[in-house]
């Protein structure tokens, strides 16, 4: 027995010395990563050597023309998000592209679930060379260039010689590369730099039934309540307003003058009047907005069941014509939505005199390119996301070669497309593969046989020197977008690409966990009646908000945007 | 009460009728439960997206059309992902039995050397792991990511089937057929193929089924190791539709036209494609359960007779 016992303790002790070497072998990773990431110091502070003096560049480098990236074949490695319809890296055009053109052969891996690749991938340190819409978040970057340093850094990379594309852009507008750099100066990933005159959120509203009402389209707060009244006689069981809490409701506090555009939009980071605010804590305005929110509740212009509604359920309603008014993710499923339906302008009110909403705040992102420590041509990576940084590349990239193009087909497409009319105006494209029915739409063929990649988050992705070989796609305007939402954009936005530090994270974190739990219970029970929306009620509700921490909360986030923002991009 | 007379009618009392009255309705409204959904499968995906969109289809299909199938047979990556389903679900099948059916076997025998600690050896494993970075760190460097192979060989033994296996190896199989094998000259490994085999019928049968339905429905190690969309199991294929498919439409604002219009088709094909591929991907477990049934139901309570 005695014998049986020892050799189970041994047995047990093998088990853990094995597992401590398993977290060994983990510890053994990150040094050499460190190690590893010593290396690409050296390489990155080179490149800024090389930067300085513009010879110390490799000589597989091209630097004397535009294309071919590289004198002869390089590999790399990059791993690619893969969305549904896009088709397997083999059969894409670009990567053939690539090869030919750029003289650059990826070896490509596509991913459909990005969060689990990362954390496996950065864990492990088994990394590509290229992370290629990815979606780093802000978070990552520092977690994974600044302190774990297995991202490098890329502005030592950005200048004349390697970066021609981007510096142009960054020479006109320096505002863009002040959003994309973290307080310490550094620029772990790149993104796209889209359009910035299209809004970040857009409304419909059903204008037919504006007609029958012998309405205008509603520019006012009681304006649109008077229109929701109306619609709401049309039927007991008609829900003007679609969506739950966090879909239509957003449109009202727009009204109130929240420059606003996250789902979230009660309890995230918000502008009003060029001030940062939350609009939860924000005791001026929210309890007016409180107020009409309710009544609307009150009155059946939102659903019922506000706060469990689900997006089928939205989709039923607005399919067999329930509804009203509805954000853009709904319409396609109302019947003769480019027929009935218009774009809502967004409203004034009481305290709101100007109508705006905030431009689309992915105009800049940088979430979609970045290069891992283990590269061993980190030129020749920048060099690549460089090209994308004109527009003409781009558009190529994004729509394939023109049918005059052929020696650009490579054998991988058997036809280019065409413009549908001689009409500069009309860059409507023509694709002989959707015409002859092998593919549905233009759309379908894109993401199936010539990029693979989702468009808009890397590069120059419209015409921003207007000087393109290549006539713009039209912005939609089916609904009259352009006409009636565009005039009503506005930069005034707080900036969604946040670098906060570490320590600066996790107390935002912490407070956020319990300010948002508190707000979104006392805003339930506000709306749907359970507490009166009294002046006693309200100011019970922020003295109890700011019992929480959220002054200090609200004081991090007008701290970054005037100590750290503002600066960088003046 | 009443009668139990051997050899009479037994005449049901007035309070054995309404129980047995209480007992069908209570039984056929599980049964209704249990069923429905997966009637509703099956009706939905034969109905037009315009009714099913709308939520008008409850009993009977709506606006008849057999578009959903074609849509989902028409894409080739579903039939690449049966295959692969089916190759991984045989070849791990047979593999985890021949690994778990010898192991229990080997635990039962109360001479085996350090048969305890073996035994707890194995038991750790039901209670600490080494959790995912370990297991991704270990598959690389044997060079099993990103092949059909870590599919197959990822886990070889479940600590639970070893401990059901080995106790009806202990429960139904007397110790006196294997000496009376062993006077009359038979090696262990005989005893274990001509013996024990033969009489483990059932227990193979509930292995094979517990490792074929954890394998069918499998997507997660093939989500973390499995890049290459020629190794992909049918769940990745329909994950990719159906979940990547719905988020297509959400931000409509930020797409080109040409984007647009694909977007909005894409999610409301998936919205009719859904059903089609919930029944598609289960009409296999389907077919095949009904004659594994007796075995399943006798191979479940196994586990509770303690040995």
């Amino acid at each position: 027995m005695k014998a049986k016992r020892g050799i189970v303790a041994v047995l047990a002790a093998m088990l853990v010395i094995s597992a401590v070497g398993c977290q060994g072998g983990g510890e053994n990773t990150s040094s050499q990563s460190s190690q590893s990431s010593t290396s690409g110091d050296v390489t990155s502070s080179d490149a800024s050597q090389g930067t300085t003096t513009g010879t110390d560049y490799p000589d597989y480098l091209n630097l004397d023309s535009a294309l071919p990236l590289a004198n002869e074949t390089q590999k790399m490695s990059i791993v690619v998000y893969q969305r549904s319809g896009q088709g397997k890296a083999d059969d894409i055009w670009f990567w053939e592209y690539a090869r030919q053109e750029m003289n650059i052969d990826f070896d490509v891996t596509q991913v459909t679930s990005s969060a689990e690749y990362k954390s496996t991938a950065f864990a492990t340190d088994s990394l590509p060379d290229i992370w290629f819409q990815m979606f780093l978040t802000s978070v990552e970057q520092l977690t994974y260039g600044e302190r774990e340093e297995q991202l490098i850094d890329l502005s030592g990379y950005i200048n004349e010689t390697l970066t021609p594309n981007m510096m142009r852009i960054y020479n006109e507008y320096p505002e863009y590369l002040g959003k994309i750099t973290s307080p310490s100066g550094a620029i772990y990933s790149l993104g796209g730099i889209t359009n910035p005159k299209s809004a970040a959120m857009t409304f419909y509203i059903n204008k037919q039934w504006l007609e029958e009402a012998n309405m205008e389209l509603p520019t006012t707060l009681e304006d649109f309540t008077a229109a929701m009244e109306a619609f709401k006689q049309r039927g007991s069981d008609i829900v003007p307003m679609a969506g739950d809490a966090g879909d239509s409701t957003r449109y009202l506090l727009n009204a109130f003058g929240y420059v606003t555009h996250a789902a979230e939009s009660q309890t995230t980071i918000a502008m009003r009047n060029g001030q940062p605010v939350i609009p939860a804590g924000d005791r001026e305005v929210f309890g007016e907005y409180l107020k009409t929110v309710a009544e609307y509740y009150e009155k059946g212009y939102l659903s019922q069941d506000l706060y469990t509604i689900d997006n089928e359920t939205t989709r039923a309603l607005m399919q067999n014509g329930k509804i009203g008014f509805g954000q853009s993710s709904f319409i396609s499923f109302a019947p003769n939505n480019e027929t009935e339906w218009s774009a809502a302008p967004f409203l004034t009110s009481e305290y709101n005199d100007t109508a705006k909403v905030a431009s689309n705040y992915n105009s800049v992102s940088n979430q979609s390119f970045a290069i891992s420590h283990t590269c061993k041509t980190p030129e020749l990576a920048m060099r690549f996301v460089d090209w994308w940084f004109d527009y003409d590349n781009y558009h190529l990239a994004i729509f394939g070669p023109t049918a005059e193009q052929e020696d650009l087909f490579l054998g991988k497409i058997d036809s280019g497309w065409t413009y549908a009319t001689d009409d500069e105006d009309d860059a409507t494209k023509v694709y002989p593969a959707v015409e002859d029915g092998s593919y549905p739409t233009a759309g379908e063929y894109h993401y199936a046989k010539i990029q693979g990649i989702i468009g808009g988050y890397v590069g120059l992705c419209y015409d921003l020197f207007e000087d393109s070989q290549y006539r713009s796609s039209p912005a939609s305007n089916t609904r009259g977008e352009q006409d009636i939402i565009t005039p009503q954009i506005t930069d005034e936005y707080y900036p969604v690409i946040q670098s906060f530090t570490d320590e600066q994270n996790t107390a935002i974190t912490d407070l956020s966990s319990v300010i948002n739990a508190y707000i979104k219970e006392n805003v339930a029970e506000f709306v749907t009646g359970k507490r009166a929306v009294t002046d006693e009620e309200l100011t019970a509700y922020f003295d109890g908000l700011d019992a929480i921490g959220f002054q200090e909360y609200l004081q991090y986030y007008v701290d970054y945007y005037n100590d750290v923002y503002l600066p960088s991009v003046q | 009460m009443a009668s139990h007379k051997a050899g009479n009618l037994i005449k049901k009392t007035k309070a054995d009728q309404v129980f047995d009255v209480f007992n069908i309705l209570i039984c056929s409204l599980i049964m209704l439960i249990m069923v429905y959904p997966l009637y509703f499968t099956v009706i939905v995906s034969l109905s037009s997206p315009e009714a099913v969109a709308s939520g008008s289809v409850y009993l009977w299909p709506k606006g008849f059309t057999l578009e959903a199938y074609q849509n989902v047979f028409r894409n080739n990556e579903i039939w690449v992902g049966y295959r692969n389903t089916i190759l991984y679900t045989v070849a791990n099948t047979l593999y985890c039995l021949g690994l778990t059916i010898p192991a229990a076997y080997v635990l039962t025998k109360k001479y085996l050397p350090f048969r305890g600690a073996i035994s707890w050896y194995f038991f750790i494993t039901m209670y600490f792991g080494g959790g995912l970075i370990p297991s991704y760190i270990l598959n690389k460097a044997l060079h099993l990511v990103n092949t059909p192979w870590i599919m197959i060989v990822g886990v070889g033994v479940s600590c639970y089937n070893l401990i059901v296996t080995r106790t009806f190896f202990s429960s139904n199989i007397p110790d006196e057929l294997y000496e009376s094998a062993y006077i009359d000259g038979a090696t262990e490994w005989q005893s274990f193929i001509k013996i024990a085999l033969p009489l483990s019928g059932s227990i193979l049968a509930v292995m094979a089924l517990f490792n074929i339905v954890g394998c069918w429905n499998s997507y997660y190690t093939a989500m973390i190791y499995i890049t290459n969309q020629d190794y992909w199991p049918l769940q990745m294929v329909l994950r990719k539709i159906l979940i990547l498919g719905e988020t297509a439409a959400l931000s409509l604002e930020e797409m080109s036209k040409d984007e647009q219009e694909w977007a909005i088709r894409q999610s409301q094909m998936v919205y009719t494609m859904k059903y089609a591929l919930i029944f598609i991907s289960s009409a296999p477990l389907l077919v095949i359960y009904p004659f594994v049934q007796k075995h399943f139901v006798k191979g479940v309570m196994i586990g509770s007779v303690k040995g």
